[in-house]
């Protein structure tokens, strides 16, 4: 039978001092060994340089002034007649009767132009909510809604939004809510809507008509996972709680070796306490709290807003 | 992620504080730091180039939420490699991945050989070579949590309870997995570890 090195070594280490260097120095040549081989082949140079922008420049604040938008900004016809260029309204009635058919064709072309999804925001409270650090009042909504669609931590203070998509997404954040929302990818039910809740709590739902985009809750104790429900998540300080009215959503433990998804049916809570000697993360019925009660009435559409 | 440099420069300290802030200066250092790492790590686990930049991309996007709760006084490695390593383990319980495996291994070893049919080479690379590809298909071949554990301990000089703290498992438990792997890595190369050790001493 074939005797291993390391056996060997597991045999003399207790015994003689000069053969147990002998095959740490082995185990070493062989980290070396393996250390001085490739990790792997390297990495695409265009990926690598399209996900470092994506990276670096999508967390930014500002919109970065994208190419053509000079370009977008012709001079106005009053500006056009300082320059002497007069004579350019003069070149005939001809374009003065077309005039008003192109911009009513330019009108037209706009509003049926494929729009980025943008929030719709309904405010309960006095305000204001923050905008990564930027203050919004209940008045503000509309802007608050327009600068949602880009990435950002949102910060409901002590008010009550209800955060709309047209396509059939309604995002309730409770009071004292702090949630990450990352750039609304196109609803077209292929890439995944990101929301990030660090603290608080909201209820989201999907109305008919929603397009499937995945939706990813991530906290920093567990994930959810949601196509088209109704359901509560809650990180409080107590720890992570997913309640779940209609319909079924993935879960994970953060803290699970195995990183397993745990499916939670209707009328199920998910549960993993801030504390990891505590109780094991369970799944059980829900329970008659304050979340739950408050998901109940968001879910039949006897709560305000 | 190359062979000369088995534990990277830690990222410094006055720009980790300014992650969650999402600072773009701490983040593009970040990007440079951790990319090839990250994506090494995941292309080594899944051993498929175009799984790899879907793995790695949603790592990053990962990170990059994930950002505003890091805390700044908890080391970055094991933090990384965490999500790295749970991103994989998620793409592991989807079935995709038991299917076209060993192709893949196959095109991967001949772009990591970069040798063509016929090329000549002297007897004692030759040697070499074949010590390093019975090196590379015997990591492959380890099971995955001892694959990690050796990624994450040669590549990254990960300590063994940093690991444990990627992995979810206790210093001990990892100890012990990573001279498992390390004993089945010699027990498959046999007597060419053998003669290599012997010729080299």
């Amino acid at each position: 039978m074939r005797q291993t090195l390391f056996e060997q070594e597991k045999k003399t280490t207790s015994q003689d001092p000069e053969e147990a260097r002998t095959c740490g120095r082995l185990k070493f040549r062989l980290e070396q060994k393996i250390a001085t081989e490739p990790l792997a082949p390297p990495a695409d140079e265009r990926f690598r340089a399209a996900l470092r922008e994506r990276f670096v420049e999508g967390t930014r604040d500002e919109l970065p002034a994208g190419p053509g938008v000079e370009d977008v900004l012709d001079p106005s016809p009053s500006e056009a007649r300082k320059e002497g260029q007069g004579t350019a309204w003069r070149e005939g009635r001809l374009l003065r009767l077309l005039l008003p058919f192109a911009a009513a064709a330019a009108i037209l072309f706009i509003a049926f132009l494929p729009r980025d999804p943008t929030w719709n925001v309904e405010f309960r409270g006095d305000g204001p909510v923050t905008l990564d650090g930027a203050s919004f009042r209940p008045s503000e909504n509309r802007r608050l809604g327009a600068a949602l669609s880009r990435s950002g931590t949102l910060n409901s203070g002590g008010n009550t939004l209800t955060l709309r998509l047209d396509a059939g997404l309604e995002v309730r954040v409770l009071p004292g809510t702090q949630v990450a929302l990352a750039d609304l990818p196109p609803l077209d039910g292929t890439q995944p809507i990101f929301l990030s809740l660090h603290s608080g709590e909201f209820y989201l739902r999907t109305t008919p008509g929603y397009p499937g985009n995945q939706i990813r809750i991530v906290t920093d104790l567990g994930d959810v996972e949601v196509r088209g429900t109704t359901l509560g998540v809650k990180r409080g300080e107590e720890g992570f709680c997913v309640c779940v009215s209609e319909g079924t959503v993935g879960v994970r433990n953060e803290r699970d070796d195995q990183s397993r998804w745990l499916q939670v049916e209707q009328g199920k809570r998910f549960y993993i306490p801030e504390n990891p000697r505590a109780a094991a993360a369970i799944v059980a019925q829900e329970p008659d709290d304050a979340h739950s009660d408050g998901l109940r009435r968001y879910a039949d559409g006897t709560s305000e807003l | 992620m190359t062979d000369a440099d088995p534990t990277p420069a830690p990222f410094p300290p006055q720009l980790r504080e300014r992650l969650p802030r999402l600072d773009p200066v701490a983040l593009e250092s970040f990007f440079d730091a951790y990319f090839d790492r990250v994506y090494g790590y995941v292309r080594r686990l899944v051993n498929d180039e175009q799984l790899a930049e879907d793995l790695t991309q949603d790592v990053f996007l990962h990170i990059q939420l994930a950002f505003s709760t890091y805390d700044p006084e908890r080391e970055l490695r094991p933090w990384v490699f965490t999500i790295a390593t749970n991103r994989v383990r998620d793409h592991w319980r989807s079935h995709r991945h038991r299917e076209g495996r060993k192709d893949v291994s196959v095109e991967r070893d001949a772009a990591l050989l970069g040798l063509s049919a016929g090329e000549h080479r002297p007897d004692s690379d030759l040697a070499e070579n074949e010590l390093s590809a019975i090196l590379r298909d015997a990591v492959d071949e380890l099971p995955e949590g001892m694959r990690m554990a050796v990624l994450l301990r040669v590549y990254e000089g990960l300590s063994f309870e940093a690991i444990g703290e990627v992995l979810g498992r206790s210093e001990v438990a990892v100890r012990k997995r990573y001279s498992r792997a390390l004993e089945a890595l010699r027990a498959a190369l046999g007597p060419a570890w053998r003669v290599h050790t012997e010729g080299g001493s």
